[in-house]
C-alpha cells in the first residue's frame, strides 16, 4: 500500500526556500490512496443539505491527512448509488480507485441514519460497513466521525478528525487564546487580552488548559477551565513559571520553575496541590514532555556544554539519558502519543527545522525547515504535527504528516499565531 | 567638514539620542521625579568609577543594560563594569530594591529563550549578591524573546535584544 513517491519528494525540494539547504527532508515511501468518495442524497431528498456539507467535510478531512487523494466524481464509470446496491469492482479498478467509500442518509422513525460502505476494488472485497445514527450532533461532527471511520478502516489507526486545536493569537501587547476544530472551522476566541500567553496545553480529558501568562510583569501558571472560562493560578513562584504539560493520566503537570536558582523541571500534583523537583542541574532545564506511559519526561537542557540538547529522565528510577545527538541546538521536545518518536526543533547552520527522532535519539527525520519554526504538537493518533513558523513576516500555524508530506497553513495569513496545541 | 561627514555626525548624534532614550526609559529616579539622569559623555561607567562601600557620593549609574552573546548568560567586562557601579550605588542606597529583566533575541525556541532570559537575570543577580547586595533586594523576571527592543533581523538588531535591564522597583 505504501509505494515510493517521487512526485512528493520533488514537490518538497521545489518548495524549499533557498537558504534552507542542508536538511535532508524525510519522506516515507507512502503514496496517497486514491479514494472514490461520495455522499448520495437521501431518497426523499429530506437530508440533502447536510449530505452536501458532510460530503465536503469528509473529503477535506481525508485530503488534509495527505493519506488520500480524492477522485473527481465526474470520472466515475458507475454511479455511487450502484456501489451501494451491487458494486462491480472492475468499474472502479479501471479508474484507479484504491478505495470506494459511499455514504447515504436514511430517514427512519428514530431519526436519520448514515449508511457507510467501504470497498477495496483491487481485492474485490468490502472492507467495512456501518450505520452512524445522527444523534442530534452537528453535521460537521457527524462528518468527522464518518471520516474517522474511513481512516481507521483503510489506514488502520484511529482518525483525528474530530479533534480540536488551541493556539495563541498575538495582537499588539496582548494575546488571545483561540479554539478551533482541527480543520479550522468553529474558530473562536475563548480567552481575551492576556499580557503574554505561552505554552497552552490540554488536559487529557480536554476540559482544562494549563498555560503560562504574565500578571503585573510576573509570570504565572494557570489552569483555564474550557467550560466556564475560570482561571486558577497553580504556579506563582519567584522567577520563572513556564511550559506546563499535563501527564497522560491527568494527575500531574510538569513545568519549569527557577525558584531555587537555575530553571529546572518540577512536577505539580493537581489533587494534593504540591510541587516536587524532578531535575537538579546547574543549567537551563525546560520544556518537559511526558512519555505516553507516564514513566519518562523528556526536556531541553544546557547541562552538556551550554548548548540546548534533549534529555529524558525516568520519574521512578531517576535515570537520565541523553536523547538528541545530532546538531548543537535541539529544543522543544514533544513526545508522540504513540510513544515511538519525539518531535523537536533542531538547528543546522542557523536554519531551524522540525524533526522527529526515536526516544533513543536515533533515526532523525527532518520534516520542514523555515524561519522561527517552533512549538511542535502531535495529533492524538500520532499521524500529524502542527507547528508555527514565520514565512512572510508573521507567525502562522501549519500542519504536516509526521511521516513526511508537505506543510499546509491552518490559520489565516498576516496574523501573529503561535503555540498551537492539539487536543488529546 | 564635508557634506558626508556632516551626515555621518548627524546620524551618530541621532543614534546616541536614541540609545540615551532607551537607557533612560526604564529608570525611575529615587525621589520619583522624572528628571533626566542620562547626560552626554556619561554613557558607560568605568571600573574606576566603582567607588566602594564607603563612598557616599556614588552616583546612580547612567547605564542599566547588560548585553550578552548568543545563547549565553556570561557577563563580559563591560557588563561587570556596569554591575559594579550598580552594586556601589545599591550599597549606598540600602532602601532601594531592583528587578532584573532578562531578554533574548528571537532566534531559537520561544520556551527555551524564556529560560535563557531567566539565566541572564540570575547571572546579574549573582554578580550583585556576590558584592554584598542582599538577594531580597534583587528580584528577577524573564521576558524571553517576547519584548524585543528591536524587531528586525540581523546581528545588529539581535544584539540589542540580548540584554538584562536593571529596573528600580
Amino acid at each position: 500500500m505504501r509505494k515510493i513517491s517521487i512526485i512528493f519528494v520533488t514537490w518538497i525540494l521545489l518548495a524549499l526556500p533557498a537558504q534552507a539547504a542542508d536538511f535532508n527532508i524525510y519522506q516515507s515511501n507512502f503514496t496517497p490512496l486514491q479514494i472514490a468518495w461520495q455522499t448520495i442524497p437521501a431518497q426523499d431528498g429530506a437530508a440533502t443539505n447536510p449530505a452536501r456539507l458532510i460530503d465536503q467535510v469528509v473529503r477535506n478531512d481525508l485530503l488534509s491527512s495527505q493519506s488520500f487523494k480524492a477522485l473527481d466524481p465526474i470520472s466515475f464509470l458507475a454511479t455511487a448509488q450502484s456501489a451501494l446496491s451491487k458494486i462491480d469492482y472492475a468499474d472502479w479498478r479501471i479508474i484507479g480507485a484504491d478505495i470506494v467509500a459511499v455514504c447515504q442518509p436514511q430517514v427512519r422513525p428514530d431519526g436519520t441514519h448514515w449508511l457507510l460502505h467501504i470497498y477495496d476494488p483491487f481485492r474485490n472485497k468490502q472492507l467495512a460497513s456501518t450505520d452512524i445514527a445522527n444523534d442530534g450532533k452537528a453535521p460537521r461532527l457527524l462528518a468527522h466521525r464518518i471520516a474517522n471511520f474511513i481512516y481507521r478502516t483503510v489506514i488502520g489507526v484511529p482518525g483525528h478528525f474530530d479533534s480540536h486545536i488551541l493556539y495563541v493569537h498575538k495582537h499588539g501587547d496582548f494575546s488571545d487564546l483561540v479554539y478551533m476544530d482541527q480543520d479550522g472551522a468553529n474558530r473562536q476566541v475563548i480567552g481575551r487580552n492576556f499580557t503574554l500567553l505561552l505554552s497552552p496545553d490540554w488536559s487529557p480529558n480536554n476540559q482544562q488548559v494549563a498555560l503560562n501568562t504574565y500578571v503585573g510583569n510576573r509570570p504565572r501558571l494557570e489552569l483555564f477551565n474550557l467550560a466556564n472560562g475560570k482561571r486558577t493560578t497553580f504556579g506563582h513562584f519567584r522567577g520563572l513559571n513556564s511550559t506546563p504539560e499535563f501527564s497522560p493520566d491527568g494527575r500531574f503537570i510538569a513545568a519549569t520553575l527557577s525558584i531555587h536558582g537555575d530553571p529546572n523541571i518540577y512536577i505539580y500534583d493537581i489533587r494534593k496541590r504540591s510541587w516536587h523537583q524532578l531535575t537538579h542541574a546547574k543549567a537551563v532545564n525546560t520544556t518537559p514532555t511526558w512519555s505516553p506511559d507516564g514513566q519518562w519526561i523528556a526536556f531541553t537542557s544546557s547541562r552538556a556544554g551550554g548548548n540546548p540538547q534533549i534529555f529524558r529522565k525516568n520519574i521512578k528510577t531517576g535515570a537520565v539519558l541523553r536523547v538528541s545527538t545530532v546538531g548543537n541546538y535541539n529544543t522543544s521536545p514533544s513526545w508522540s502519543p504513540m510513544g515511538n518518536r519525539i518531535a523537536l526543533i533542531t538547528r543546522k547552520d542557523w536554519s531551524y527545522a522540525l524533526a522527529t527522532i526515536k526516544p533513543d535519539g536515533s533515526d532523525i527525520h527532518y520534516l520542514v525547515t523555515g524561519k522561527r519554526v517552533e512549538s511542535p504538537s502531535w495529533s492524538k493518533n500520532g499521524q500529524m504535527l502542527i507547528y508555527s513558523a514565520d514565512i512572510n513576516g508573521t507567525r502562522r500555524l501549519y500542519r504536516i504528516p509526521a511521516w513526511g508530506g508537505h506543510s499546509q497553513p491552518i490559520t489565516p495569513a498576516n496574523q501573529d499565531d503561535s503555540d498551537g496545541v492539539w487536543s488529546r | 567638514m564635508n557634506h558626508r561627514q556632516q551626515i555621518t555626525l548627524a546620524i551618530m548624534l541621532a543614534a546616541s539620542m536614541v540609545f540615551a532614550g532607551c537607557a533612560k526609559k526604564n529608570v525611575v529616579n529615587a525621589d520619583g521625579s522624572n528628571k533626566p539622569i542620562v547626560h552626554a559623555g556619561q554613557q558607560m561607567p568605568s571600573t574606576n568609577g566603582v567607588a566602594g562601600a564607603n563612598n557616599m557620593d556614588a552616583v546612580r549609574p547612567s547605564t542599566n543594560v547588560i548585553y550578552f552573546a548568543f545563547n549565553s548568560s556570561a557577563i563580559d567586562a563591560a557588563g561587570r563594569a556596569v554591575l559594579d557601579a550598580h552594586a556601589a550605588w545599591l550599597r549606598n542606597h540600602p532602601t532601594m530594591a531592583i528587578t532584573i529583566e532578562g531578554n533574548c533575541d528571537q532566534r531559537g525556541s520561544r520556551e527555551y529563550n524564556l529560560a535563557l532570559g531567566q539565566e541572564r537575570a540570575n547571572a546579574v543577580r549573582g554578580h550583585l549578591t556576590a558584592q554584598g547586595i542582599a538577594s531580597s533586594r534583587v528580584d528577577t523576571v524573564s521576558f524571553g524573546e517576547e519584548r524585543p527592543a528591536c524587531t528586525g533581523t540581523g546581528e545588529a538588531c539581535w544584539a540589542q535584544n540580548r540584554h538584562a535591564d536593571i529596573v528600580t522597583r
